[in-house]
């Protein structure tokens, strides 16, 4: 009896998988290397009625996919994102939100010997509880030290583990020994799935600021091809309109006629010295009138030459 | 408030319109029916130049439409179906550039082709149920999300011709092979007992079952199968790079064979691993085994016989065709059962 039980759960599982993906439309991929049993236990408490998580064996979970395709197109696109040590975070929830979950549930780690560190690590100069008995391990790595009152002290921070490198077996035991916990570790989103499409996580991090700076992006590209080719447009319209302006100004600097826009432009080319002595009066006070009576004939050209890129007299 | 009232529902209507229309798209698109002329006056350079414009345009109406609708107050109905119909009518420009590619460039092409354009459609397709979200309840959040994926979806870089698709359909096949090759070594450390797998796993009772040695065995067999189905996808590329050819309509099509052939490789690779695991089942495990020899095989047959090698690849064709050989009947023999040491 109790046999049966261990020998049906490959059914039971296989049911399960297609059981979750019927009945949540959104789930996370996550890697879980370095997350061990407890700490999911751990992510699993946390999530409890926000998400379940899923973790299995590849191809399990592929076959499990590829027997539901019938019933639910859209999973194809999982299979072959469903590779090394990955499992799924199903949820009804707002993706965010259950993304804030997981980055919470991230714990502090030994750096086991053989993993790959996912930061620098650094000891600082310190004076250790470590008894002289020790002092091969530090000569081992070649780490500067001398003993203090019975115990080891490092003399200089020291750079131990690069960022991306393999932690060495004697690295490892140093930093158990100094009871350092260098790393945090926890599930990471490497794509999201919802209702049948598959994306990057950073896709969650995207704020109206950034429709707003792709956007502009656009309405330049429109304003240079508009004023490269000579078709005015309501983007290039401004900077066309500037540049009239600027040809305006050119000529009446040249020439004697005048007009009240080109009196402070011409008035500045002919004694700047008058506007330094302002501007010096008024920088240490910072009156805010004078400020704004130098500005308001800058603004026009430095917005002008920002926008366009041209010189005044292109 | 009962005008503002109104202009919500019409709004909503307009972006419901827009779903359904993306939808019946979609289907069309889905159902794979197609011209199967293309453009006489297909030019390779030109033709991906204006799919590359067409995504462009269809990342910007959306960032125009998400832009419009970050904020109250919401555009007026007239403006809002001023912009939809701009979308609308960049997506019937792709969906006709999409017919139009002839189908004599390639099946492998084309099958990219229409699920990138399928990804995008989909996003679309969030993107518009999103904006009825918005208006309705002002919430935020799915917009921005599936902008995002108009974006990511329209700026993805399309492979261009058939060989290259080939190749990578070649490589992702790999890739899947390699990762259930990785589990069997995995299954050695646990002795072919999995835990951990259920999400409640309180109903599991008893003692934990493991291989015996006779599994043990059977399972070496099982690891040399699938080696040799890897070693054959990574010479098969080999070939494609080096033969595999889309100057003409019948070399484009050993192409799309070849990759016809081995497109239920990873399938049976995970339905011959699944079997491993403890309490192993030698007759599926055996049934699993024939199935991938017969498919790889099958490839080294097609291989062998097309353009894709020469006499020069004889060598390893026939080292394959024999590794396969020997690892079935190696699993075929040890999974005997007068062979049970366990």
């Amino acid at each position: 009896m109790v046999k049966e039980d261990r020998s049906t759960w490959k059914s039971n599982y296989f049911m399960k998988i297609t059981s979750f993906f019927d009945e949540y439309p959104k789930a996370f991929l996550v890697n879980a290397d370095n997350v061990g049993s407890k700490q999911m236990q751990q992510i699993r408490q946390a999530l409890r009625g926000k998400g379940v998580i899923l973790m299995g064996k590849n191809t399990m979970m592929r076959k499990a996919i590829r027997g539901h395709l019938e019933n639910n197109p859209g999973l194809e696109k999982l299979l072959p994102v469903i590779k090394n040590n990955v499992g799924f975070v199903f949820t009804k929830e707002d993706l965010s939100e259950v993304r804030e979950l997981l980055l919470e549930n991230k714990v502090q780690a030994p750096a086991r010997a053989g993993a790959i560190a996912p930061l620098d690590v650094k000891i600082p100069a310190q004076a250790t509880t470590l008894g002289p008995e020790k002092t091969s391990f530090f000569q081992a790595l070649s780490i500067p030290t001398k003993i203090t009152k019975g115990t080891i002290e490092i003399l200089n921070e020291v750079a131990l583990i690069k960022e991306g490198e393999k932690v060495g077996s004697s690295e490892s035991t140093l930093l158990n020994m100094l009871n350092i916990s260098p790393f945090s570790y926890g599930l990471i989103i490497e794509n999201v799935y919802d209702s049948g499409t598959i994306f990057h996580p950073s896709i969650l991090d995207i704020t109206n600021d950034d429709i707003v700076a792709k956007f502009m992006s656009g309405i330049r590209n429109i304003a240079a091809v508009s004023l490269a080719v000579g078709i005015p447009t309501a983007a290039s319209a401004p900077h066309s309109i500037a540049n009239g302006f600027k040809n305006l100004l050119a000529v009446a600097v040249m020439t004697d006629y005048d007009f009240p826009e080109a009196e402070q432009t011409k008035e500045y080319l002919k004694d700047p010295s008058k506007f330094a002595a302002v501007a010096a009066a008024a920088a240490p006070t910072a009156a805010a009138p004078a400020a704004e009576a130098k500005e308001a004939p800058k603004e026009e050209s430095e917005e002008s030459d920002e926008d366009m890129g041209f010189g005044l007299f292109d | 408030m009962a005008t503002s009232g109104v202009r919500e529902c019409t709004l909503k209507d307009l972006f419901k319109r827009l779903e359904e229309n993306i939808n019946i798209v979609t289907h069309q698109i889905k159902g794979g029916e197609r011209n199967k002329e293309g453009k006489k006056s297909y030019q390779r350079e030109n033709y991906w130049g204006s799919v590359d414009a067409v995504f462009k345009m269809l990342s910007s109406e959306t960032t125009k439409l998400s832009l419009a609708f970050s904020k109250m107050p919401f555009p007026s109905v007239k403006n809002t179906e001023a912009m939809v119909s701009e979308l609308e009518k960049r997506i019937l420009t792709l969906v006709s550039l999409y017919y139009s590619l002839p189908l004599s460039e390639g099946a492998t092409l084309m099958s990219q082709y229409q699920k990138t354009v399928l990804q995008v459609l989909d996003c679309l397709i969030g993107f518009a149920s999103s904006l009825s979200e918005t208006v309705s309840s002002e919430r935020h959040n799915e917009r921005l999300q599936w902008t995002g994926g108009v974006w990511e979806a329209s700026s993805f870089v399309l492979l261009r011709d058939n060989k290259q698709c080939v190749r990578k359909c070649l490589a992702d096949t790999a890739e899947l092979v390699q990762d259930a090759l990785g589990e069997i070594e995995e299954a050695g450390e646990t002795d072919g007992c999995i835990e951990g797998l259920l999400v409640d796993q309180d109903h599991l009772h008893g003692e934990m079952v493991t291989w015996s040695d006779q599994d043990r065995e059977v399972v070496a067999a099982c690891e040399g199968l699938v080696k040799t189905t890897k070693a054959m996808l990574k010479k098969s590329r080999e070939s494609v790079d080096k033969r595999g050819s889309i100057d003409c309509e019948s070399a484009v099509s050993t192409l799309d064979d070849f990759v016809s052939l081995t497109s239920t490789i990873s399938s049976s690779v995970d339905d011959f691993i699944c079997c491993i695991y403890a309490p192993v089942n030698y007759v599926a495990l055996t049934q699993n085994g024939k199935l991938l020899s017969e498919i790889t095989d099958k490839c080294l047959q097609f291989l062998r016989d097309s353009d894709l090698t020469t006499n020069e690849d004889t060598k390893w064709l026939d080292f394959l065709s024999q590794a396969v050989t020997h690892n079935l009947q190696k699993l075929e023999e040890k999974t005997k059962p007068n062979n049970d040491l366990g």
